[in-house]
């Protein structure tokens, strides 16, 4: 088999082919072609199931949340010293720069609390019209989304 | 992106500790097989993708939303990996190779051959998984990384080149052989395990 | 009243301004993943592994292996449609018929899914589906196998 082939066997394998180069490449697939593809799909699902197996229990966040915690516990707290001279001007600017970081903040609240609420995503789907011809429609319900409630399957079967 | 990842990214970065605990749950797993694959050992694979998320955690600011989230951390798992294996095993990384140590003269492609394992008992077999993670191991760092992101995290050929920099044709040929190489050490494996006839 | 205070004001009246002016119908931006499956074989293409909850279950269960075959990513600005091909030979069309927003905030999209076969229609369905949510349209026949079209859509809000 040549590099040309193997490449177009690979890239067909992979899905990187057009739908046009997928048509001819199936057209021409020989029984060869068929048995080096399921030996690379048998590899994968032996590659992938054995890596995810070993992955199945793995706990990674409870190491990353203590290492925040213990960041975040020995976090310097600043301290700001002003030289005496200057504490009559400061206090002035001061007492500006809080009245504007008040109004600022008032503001920030309330755009926060006009910024829209992101609802957890659900697959709620409501079918309100559906027409087939030379088909048979049926439209299922799903349980147990992975997101919560039920997902919307919308089956078609062409008639013979 | 996918919606609701973007709405946990853009949460977990204006600080919702909520959402970035949901990104590290959703993500532990692949971002773990990923560097078992690479690093082999399980404490250090834990310890890498630690880091990793820590990483992630200090830098989400300045991640623009403009690739798929795991692709960012993805390039930090293997980034890190990248530096253990150099650290550790003073093992030599070159991204720009395209043939591995464990490559021959023989250019045959993929054997029409099927190993013959029944998925579902090889992947219940621990000494059989042990194999397989054995068989990654003896492959170049360079052949295990393009193996591991084409099948265990399903990136496209112009994502993998994104990843490590390379063009989609260098990605295509490291792909080859480490497939090549791997069902060779495994037919190997199995001839080794069958009895004689 | 001092400039600290009169530019604050202004800040918060612009604010404002900014809310009100995007409050128009947005352009939904929808994903189709065009997946194959097939009753020979083993496994799920990694480029899906996030519909693998979906695919595992009935009625899925009678077909063992799925494989991505397109992903499209459509922009439909509203009252819109975006036509696109199967790999069966069939055309299809999405349209962003209108946003709803439901009593509690929840955010729908009002879309159109029409299926043709050599110009006649064989599927045309009218649907209100939850922004970010999934929906499946499957059963076309694929050479010996079987497609499934999932599709997703947001609005930005």
């Amino acid at each position: 088999m040549g590099k040309a082939e193997d490449d177009k066997l690979q890239r067909y394998f992979d899905g990187e082919l057009d739908a046009e180069e997928r048509a001819r490449f199936e057209a021409s697939m020989t029984d060869d072609d068929r048995e080096r593809l399921a030996a690379l799909a048998e590899m994968r699902v032996l590659l992938s199931g054995t890596l995810e197996a070993e992955s199945a229990e793995v706990d990674i966040w409870s190491g990353v949340q203590a290492q925040l915690a213990k960041e975040k516990a020995s976090a310097p707290t600043p301290i700001v010293r002003t030289p005496a001279v200057l504490r009559p001007l400061r206090r002035r600017r001061m007492v500006a720069g809080t009245t504007a970081g008040v109004m600022f903040a008032a503001a920030a609240a309330f755009l926060f609390v006009l910024r829209p609420w992101h609802a957890p995503i659900t697959n709620g789907c409501d079918i309100e019209s559906l027409e087939v011809e030379g088909a048979v429609a049926t439209v299922m319900t799903q349980a147990d989304a992975p997101n919560g409630g039920d997902t919307t399957i919308i089956w078609t079967t062409e008639e013979e | 992106m996918d919606p609701d990842e973007r709405l946990l990214v853009d949460d977990a970065r204006r600080g919702d500790a909520n959402a970035f605990r949901e990104l590290v749950k959703r993500y532990q797993r692949r971002a773990y097989a990923v560097a078992l694959g690479m690093v082999h050992d399980g404490d250090d694979a834990r310890d890498i993708c630690q880091d990793a998320f820590l990483r992630v955690h200090k830098n989400l600011v300045t991640f623009e939303g403009d690739s798929q989230f795991f692709t960012w951390l993805y390039r930090i798992v293997m980034n890190l990996c990248i530096d253990h294996l150099r650290k550790k095993r003073g093992e030599r990384v070159e991204f720009d190779d395209t043939r591995g140590p464990e490559d021959s003269i023989d250019d045959s492609g993929i054997a029409p051959r099927r190993l013959g394992f029944d998925p579902q008992r090889a992947l219940a077999d621990k000494e059989l998984r042990g194999q397989i993670r054995g068989a990654l191991d003896k492959l170049s760092a360079t052949h295990r990384a393009a193996l591991i992101m084409r099948e265990i995290d399903g990136l496209s050929y112009a994502e993998m080149a994104t990843v490590t920099g390379c063009s989609v044709g260098t990605i295509m040929s490291r792909l080859f052989h480490a497939r090549k190489n791997m069902q060779k050490l495994l037919l190997g494996y199995k001839g080794a395990a069958e009895p004689a006839a | 009243m001092s400039r600290v205070t009169r530019g604050s004001l202004v800040f918060l009246a612009l604010a404002s301004l900014t809310r009100v002016a995007v409050a128009e119908e947005p352009t939904a931006q929808c994903s189709v993943r065009i997946i194959q499956g097939s009753k020979e074989g083993q496994g799920i293409d990694p480029k899906i592994t996030r519909l693998r909850p979906y695919l595992e279950k009935d009625p899925f269960t009678a077909w063992k292996n799925f494989t991505m075959l397109e992903q499209k990513e459509l922009t439909v600005p509203p009252n819109s449609t975006e036509k696109f091909s199967l790999p069966n030979g069939k055309e299809a069309s999405l349209t962003y018929v209108e946003h709803v927003l439901r009593h509690d905030g929840k955010h729908r999209l009002r879309l159109r899914l029409e299926v043709e076969k050599g110009g006649k229609k064989q599927l045309n369905t009218t649907f209100v589906l939850d922004e970010g949510g999934i929906v499946l349209q499957a059963g076309q026949a694929h050479h010996a196998m079987m497609l499934i079209l999932a599709f997703s859509c947001e609005i930005p809000h």
